[in-house]
């Protein structure tokens, strides 16, 4: 007897479908497992066959053959429990599998008919939904994530023996609406509000820092046009607070920026009840000890990296210089592309990793630099410590300001400060702009050097100032571009729609020491 | 007497100094040592060539029993004899326009013969002082700030005007922009070298080096380390007493309260020369250590006129102002608006100073006078420093010296 079984798998970020083809011959009896596996799927027989047992169908003393196509792909994890049996329950002729609709099935299985979650629901659902799937059984521990992918019929199971149920009321339940999950609980047909109190981390608000007008300003130019920032300064003075506020005025996610890094989040096996759905930009602050896999990606299964999982979001590194070399190196490339392609013999994986880059460090060993009154380090052990980050990191960031103590008059005056709500109100606008005049989702510090021209007019007095500053600076053709396009994100703020000379003036004065 | 003269004229004075050379090079033989020898000899030829019997070792203490650390000495000695062509050196040497001043005959410094520990040799590249024109050695902090750049370029500037010869280190910060500054105003000046005269130390002062050793005429590098000797930091402490040693006034113009610049100082009070040092604010860390030597009893310098009289009065030279030292300034490389600043301008201007400030200090403090909002502030900031009036690092701005 032959029975095939449509269930999900996951390639990056994306999902694709999987047949589980079931056969039951005369024979020795035995379980064959084929179809290019990794280990924890071949063990899937032994989990089907005592959960099976369990729930009292044990199977015959035939030679079961089972297929999981495409048989060329490498295929991984433990999803592929549930279609299994539900095939071999049909072969068995226990349950008779619907075919009027299309459905599919993933799900873990515990020894004892337990249905446990798996990761990489949500992009499977994406996927399963474009190829014109209308029904979804899953575990329960995973319909979180299902609840925001609108057109698709979700079925929870908890227990396999519910399968039954499931099968035999298959019709009436096929009725129900669409988008709708089957054993009740709430119903979610649209994306979350955005600034959801229930998910709140604790974000510094900027109205809560004093002072540190050059800092907040460049924060507000790089959450505007998603440029990358450097905070310099001397311990203590705020760096990571800014850094952290700067997170709470990043402008809501759009749809398609939500969906694709839940998608990534749900691949990682991070979604779950308290957070099925990624709607805040994601914050992430690796310590500096991290692996360069863990921060890029790979491993021997490969998953995604701290950098996918800042996808849309911020990516924060405090005390850059301590960050090995090497590991800042692998950021080189997935900065340039947006994406990191993790090539294995079994294939490449590809995640995104569309971050906004934040980095903090000490200007030099002692943190006081160019303060000349308290620094203590030579011109060259300020050279030397400049120079260990990594010189394409430096190239690849924007804007760099430098964070001082601020003064006891303005700790005591406690001065009316911004309110990182009012800051985003600007920052929602000038993304507005930036979407009607570069597309949507380009961002001004993601504009193309070929399109420069066409987005970045500048007006002649503007276009003399560049040239004053490309020659004077020495800049490179990157650092040119990368003054251009923070030029354009002040002129967005200011509402002008060619870059003017007193905009390039402003952009420069964010060059730090990225030009030294 | 230049050395130009010398090249011409006086051959047995060339062949003393390609033995001397030997000497400067040979492993092992110190300042003292060739002093102790040339008095029994009397001459550096005559000490070579009594190397060729056992003579000369007995009174280099290396004969008779000796340690293994002896026995490798002589060893070497006997090498560098071996090796080293004493004409072919020289003559090495002096195509590089190198030349070699020994102790013991003229041409040596007289300033240099009374100081402790005398150099027993100098490597030259381009000229000596002249013996009869004032020295003054402007010292201080490699990093120094905008006051300290404002005053090296000043005093060096004045004392060249003058005719006073500048001598420094031609290290970064201070010593190189006085020597610069001396140097572009038409006047003499001089560096002393912790590394061969063929070594340029710190590499950031090449142009300078290159101004002074090669084509201008109107200074030189000077060093006690033979050509090819890389810079060592032991030698630096050691250069010092030759700066003080030459000059016959010191200029400490930055020092933080812990310096190497008061090795130098050390060295002229030995020596019995005058030290000044420019005054400074309290709340400077650069001034601290000037400050403190004005406490000690170093002169102020309060005035450069007063200041250039003084040293012609304590040192009992005549003004003399020759046409070679009054050629031309080399021009400013930044433009100086010669408009007015705008209104706004001015008072930013009047918020700045020599030192350093963080942005937002800055914006407090013109507030204080007039409204304006932070990205205004780095638009005329900006816009300053591209004029010249303003200089920038890293978010810190303060008035372009």
């Amino acid at each position: 007897m032959f029975q095939s079984v449509l269930t999900g798998a996951v390639n990056g970020v994306d999902g694709y479908l999987v047949t589980a083809e079931i056969d039951m011959a005369d024979g020795l009896p035995c379980m064959d497992m084929v179809g290019n596996l990794g280990h924890e799927v071949r063990e899937s027989s032994e989990r089907v066959r005592v959960a099976l047992k369990n729930i009292g169908y044990a199977i015959p003393p035939k030679r079961v053959t089972i297929n999981l196509s495409p048989a060329g792909i490498k295929k991984g994890g433990t999803a592929f429990d549930l279609p299994i049996a539900i095939g071999i329950l049909a072969t068995m002729g226990v349950v008779e599998l619907p075919k009027d609709e299309q459905w599919i099935a993933i799900g873990e299985l515990g020894l004892d008919g337990q249905v446990r979650g798996v990761p990489g629901i949500l992009p499977i659902l994406i996927t399963a939904k474009e190829k014109g799937i209308k029904t979804c059984i899953l575990p329960s521990d995973n319909r979180y994530e299902a609840e925001y992918i609108k057109g698709i019929r979700i079925i929870e199971l908890g227990d396999l023996y519910r399968l039954f149920d499931i099968f035999e009321n298959w019709e009436s339940m096929v009725k129900t609406k669409m988008s709708q999950i089957v054993s009740g609980t709430s119903t979610k047909t649209t994306f979350p509000d955005p600034i959801d109190k229930s998910q709140t981390h604790i974000t510094p608000n900027f109205a809560d820092i004093i002072g540190q007008s050059m800092a907040k300003r460049a924060a507000e130019i790089a959450a505007a046009g998603f440029h990358n920032l450097l905070l310099t300064g001397p311990p203590g003075t705020g760096k990571s607070m800014i850094a952290a506020a700067l997170s709470g005025i990043l402008p809501p996610m759009e749809e398609k920026e939500m969906l694709d890094t839940s998608k990534v989040y749900s691949v990682a096996g991070l979604l779950n009840e308290e957070r099925p759905f990624i709607c805040k930009r994601p914050f992430q602050t690796p310590h500096h000890t991290i692996t360069p896999q863990a921060l890029v990606g790979g491993g021997i299964v490969p998953g995604p990296g701290i950098i996918s999982l800042s996808n849309h979001g911020v990516l924060f590194l405090d005390e850059l210089p301590e960050f090995k070399r090497q590991t800042l190196d692998m950021l080189r490339q997935p900065m340039e592309e947006g994406k990191i392609v993790i090539t294995r013999k079994s294939g490449s994986y590809v995640y995104p990793c569309n971050f906004m880059l934040v980095a903090a460090m000490n200007p030099c060993p002692c943190g006081y630099y160019p303060d000349k009154n308290r620094c203590t380090c030579s011109q060259k052990e300020v050279q030397h410590y400049i120079s260990g980050i990594s010189g394409p990191l430096k190239n690849r960031i924007d804007l760099c300001v430098n964070v001082q103590r601020g003064s006891y008059d303005q700790i005591r005056e406690k001065k009316a400060e911004e309110s990182s709500e009012h800051i985003c109100e600007r920052i929602i606008a000038v993304r507005q702009i930036q979407k009607e005049r570069n597309g949507a989702g380009i961002y001004n510090g993601r504009i193309e050097a070929k399109r420069m021209p066409a987005l970045c007019e500048m007006t002649k007095p503007a276009e003399k100032m560049m040239e004053h500053y490309y020659e004077t600076q020495h800049l490179s053709m990157r650092g040119y571009h990368r003054t251009l396009r923070v030029a354009r994100t002040i002129a967005d703020l200011d509402g002008k729609k060619m870059i003017d000379d007193v905009h390039i003036l402003e952009a420069v004065s964010y060059r730090g020491f990225l030009d030294k | 007497m230049t050395i130009i003269n010398h090249m011409n004229e006086n051959k047995a004075w060339h062949k003393e100094c390609a033995y001397a050379y030997f000497w400067e090079t040979a492993p092992g033989i110190g300042s003292a040592t060739i002093e102790k020898i040339f008095e029994l000899y009397g001459s550096y030829q005559k000490m070579y060539e009594a190397l060729e019997d056992e003579k000369i070792y007995h009174s280099l203490g290396l004969c008779g029993k000796m340690s293994e650390f002896k026995q490798r000495k002589k060893t070497l000695i006997k090498n560098h004899f071996m090796d080293w062509n004493v004409n072919l050196r020289y003559q090495e040497m002096i195509g590089q326009h190198i030349f070699c001043i020994p102790r013991f005959l003229n041409g040596y410094p007289h300033k240099l013969q009374e100081i402790d520990k005398a150099p027993s040799a100098l490597f030259v590249k381009g000229k000596l002082p002249e013996e009869n024109r004032p020295l003054v050695a402007i010292i201080g902090a490699r990093n120094c700030s905008n006051y300290g750049v404002h005053m090296a370029k000043e005093l060096g500037q004045v004392l060249a005007m003058h005719g006073i010869g500048v001598v420094s280190g031609l290290a970064r910060g201070i010593d190189g922009i006085g020597q610069l500054a001396a140097l572009n105003e038409g006047g003499a000046t001089f560096g002393i070298l912790g590394s061969g005269v063929d070594v340029c130390y710190p590499p950031e002062n090449i142009e300078l080096y290159k101004r002074l050793a090669n084509s201008e005429n109107r200074g030189g590098i000077i060093s006690e380390m033979p050509p090819g000797t890389q810079a060592e930091k032991k030698f630096f402490p050691m250069r010092n007493r030759i700066i003080s040693g030459l000059a016959d006034a010191i200029i400490v113009v930055e020092a933080k309260e812990k310096s190497g610049t008061f090795i130098t100082v050390e060295r002229a009070l030995e020596q019995g020369k005058d030290v000044y040092a420019c005054p400074g604010r309290m709340c400077d860390s650069l001034s601290i250590g000037c400050n403190r030597l004005i406490s000690q009893g170093a002169g102020v310098i309060w005035n450069l006129d007063e200041f250039v009289q003084e040293v012609y009065q304590n040192h009992g030279f005549h003004i003399n102002i020759n046409q070679d030292t009054t050629v031309s300034r080399i021009e400013d490389d930044q433009e100086k608006n010669t408009l007015p600043l705008t209104l706004i301008r001015q008072v930013i201007y009047n918020c700045l100073d020599y030192n350093m400030q963080p942005v937002d200090r800055i914006l407090e403090r013109v507030m204080e006078k007039h409204e304006i909002l932070l990205k205004d502030l780095l638009i005329e900031l900006s816009d300053m420093e591209r004029l010249g009036y303003v200089r920038q690092e890293n978010g810190f701005y303060g008035l372009a010296p």
